[in-house]
């Protein structure tokens, strides 16, 4: 396992966890009513390239009312075309605007030759992907100064000439452009199950001192494969990956990405506290050993 | 004549100065409008926050005034089980229900309410000068001082200015007509019927103008940002009391209903099983004559929507800020890895 003490240089300038939501408007009326228990919220930054004046001012209504964070969609960063630099102007007015303490995308491909495919991809885990990523996350961060935190996502397939393994992978991408790791729970517990690995084991490679911030959610089963679909409440399987994390890293927020089959807002307003209370629970178990 | 009395305009025919002078008055209108926003130094002011816990009778007062305050509270009152509604004819009546809830989970306003209700009441006593109005003066008067110390009602200086400013163009305009009218009348014409008319448009369209709205602009926006923020209370009331009340966590004491009721007024509980109480407060308005009797109230909804029901501000139907769907933009089918 990994030295967890051994901080990133970035990480000293990112302040305490918080518990927030992934906003969704349909949630809008709950989220105000409720305020007090979210402590920050995550914007699809997509949603407000290009808004409308509606979206424009319920942007600024968030941003007078909760500390947000943009979480980007189609960066595109496993693309060896390169970065499309009018989503990058796009989303760095976004940042520009919103003051975030980081921002965040995926490690995948969502274009190829200009087509947006509306899906996020796997990159291969060759060299040759190992350099796309780097050299279009190197743009990415020349040109948007605040942290940058990159998102493992779920995959229904393997390339069969990978040269070296996920967590690998992962490690030399976060360390080769100091980024930080927004870790997907659900996905790593997901891609454990669909891909028949321990998530435990999975845990020991990452750089866990490079985790900031994760996402929670539940998925449903597709016959023999689990599908993460962010429409069902955190199971429990998917709590001991996330008090797992908590226990040996430093997060610095958790967000319930809930994208559809909206429960009644209690359910949220649980699954946030259950997520505070791992977090609480583990950060105090750590100041102990400390 | 001197040349004050014969020159082109003097001599210009009638119709062709009524062409002119319409145009005066039109474009002059467009300019003082545009110029009457920018009097409004509120705009600039930032929008204040959304409490964590919102007082749906203050919302109800910027809203529309101490009517709208009377007729949340009432309803308040009747969904708790104190007052009902009757109706009786085509009169509705406000009693104390026969079994009283306890009094003492009621706030100093409610209490000082349901008393003034020891006595059945017409539903449009609430609002006679001698009714509840009278009686939540105090609090309604609490609500004004505090949305005028947040500059959310119109300052008072700025509406002089508007006044004066339309007094001002209007005069300029009046003294241009006056001209020619003497003009007219010196060189024999005594057609002059359209041109007073024109004044006479001319002074109701500047008398339109020079009334201020009673919220400012940074009112206007703040309401509007409610109305915007709760737009799920609005669809549908009933429901959304009904989703409040199952197993929320009782971190919130704003009643969702009431809240609704606040922000959008009485039209809000059309066609949700409230019917009853927006028909008695309805009929209460026409019983007193229309619009006239609660004009005094204005309804500012802000949220691009019209005012309809005339007695308060009730309806508005509009703003909501949501668009496009929510979720992860990026996902087609399971599984987006987001």
């Amino acid at each position: 396992m990994r030295d967890v003490l051994e901080k990133p240089e970035f990480a000293n300038q990112l302040s305490k966890t918080k518990i927030g939501l992934g906003f969704r408007p349909q949630l809008k009326s709950d989220i105000f009513l409720y305020r007090n228990e979210i402590d920050f919220l995550e914007i699809t930054a997509d949603h407000y390239f290009d808004a409308t004046p509606q979206k424009l001012a319920e942007l600024d209504l968030l941003k007078k009312h909760f500390q947000l964070t943009p979480h980007g969609l189609n960066l595109s960063l496993g693309s060896a075309e390169g970065i499309d630099e009018n989503y990058l102007e796009k989303f760095a007015e976004l940042v520009e605007k919103i003051q975030p303490e980081w921002f965040s995308d995926h490690i995948c491909w969502t274009k190829s030759g200009g087509v947006e495919i509306g899906h996020l991809s796997p990159v291969p885990f060759t060299n040759e992907a190992l350099k796309v990523l780097i050299r279009n996350i190197t743009t990415v961060k020349n040109r948007i100064k605040t942290p940058l935190i990159l998102e493992n996502i779920t995959y229904m397939f393997r390339y069969p000439f990978a040269e070296m393994d996920e967590a690998e992978f992962l490690t030399k991408i976060l360390e080769e452009t100091d980024s930080g790791l927004l870790l997907d729970v659900t996905n790593l517990y997901i891609n454990s199950i669909n891909h028949q690995y321990d998530w435990r084991k999975f845990l020991d490679k990452l750089p866990l001192e490079r985790v900031v911030q994760l996402h929670f959610v539940g998925g449903h089963q597709f016959k023999n494969y689990l599908i993460d679909s962010h429409s069902y409440q955190t199971p429990n399987e998917i709590w001991e990956v996330y008090r797992e994390v908590c226990s040996r890293a430093d997060v610095k927020g958790a967000i319930l990405e809930r994208d559809g089959n909206f429960p009644h807002f209690s359910e949220i307003l649980k699954e946030l506290n259950t997520a505070r209370a791992l977090s609480e629970k583990a950060n105090f178990s750590k100041s102990v050993t400390v | 004549m001197n040349f004050l009395f014969d020159n082109p305009l003097a001599n210009m025919p009638g119709p062709m100065f009524l062409v002119l002078y319409g145009a005066i008055i039109f474009f002059s209108a467009i300019v003082f409008y545009l110029y009457k926003s920018k009097l409004d130094w509120t705009a600039n002011q930032p929008v204040p926050l959304i409490p964590p816990s919102p007082d749906p009778f203050e919302i109800a007062y910027l809203r529309g005034g101490e009517n709208e305050f009377a007729r949340t509270l009432v309803f308040s009152l009747t969904q708790k089980g104190f007052l009902k509604i009757t109706n009786e004819g085509k009169k509705s009546y406000i009693v104390l229900t026969e079994n009283q809830p306890n009094w003492t989970t009621l706030t100093q306003v409610e209490r000082n309410a349901l008393r003034w209700f020891q006595q059945t009441r017409e539903t449009k006593d609430v609002f006679e000068s001698w009714g509840l109005i009278e009686i939540l003066k105090p609090y309604s008067t609490t609500y004004e001082q505090k949305a005028t110390q947040n500059n959310l009602l119109m300052p008072e200086e700025v509406s002089n200015k508007i006044r004066l400013s339309s007094l001002s163009v209007f005069g300029l305009i009046a003294l241009f007509g006056g001209y020619k009218l003497v003009s007219a009348l010196l060189h024999g014409h005594w057609n002059i019927i359209f041109l007073i008319i024109f004044i006479f448009a001319a002074f109701l369209i500047f008398w339109f103008l020079g009334k201020s709205k009673r919220l400012s602009q940074r009112g206007e926006k703040y309401l509007e940002g409610l109305q915007n923020t709760f737009e799920k209370l609005r669809v549908n009331p009933k429901i959304a009391k009904e989703y409040y009340s199952q197993s929320l966590p009782a971190l919130n004491a704003v009643d969702p209903l009431l809240l609704a009721m606040g922000i959008y007024g009485t039209s809000v509980l059309v066609g949700n099983g409230f019917s009853e109480f927006e028909q008695a407060f309805h009929r209460a308005h026409n019983d007193y004559g229309g619009i006239g009797y609660y004009s005094h109230t204005s309804c500012s909804s802000g949220c691009g929507s019209s005012c309809s029901s005339g007695d308060g501000g009730s309806s508005c139907s509009g703003g909501s800020s949501c668009g496009g769907g929510g979720g992860c933009g990026g996902c087609g089918g399971g599984g987006c890895g987001g």
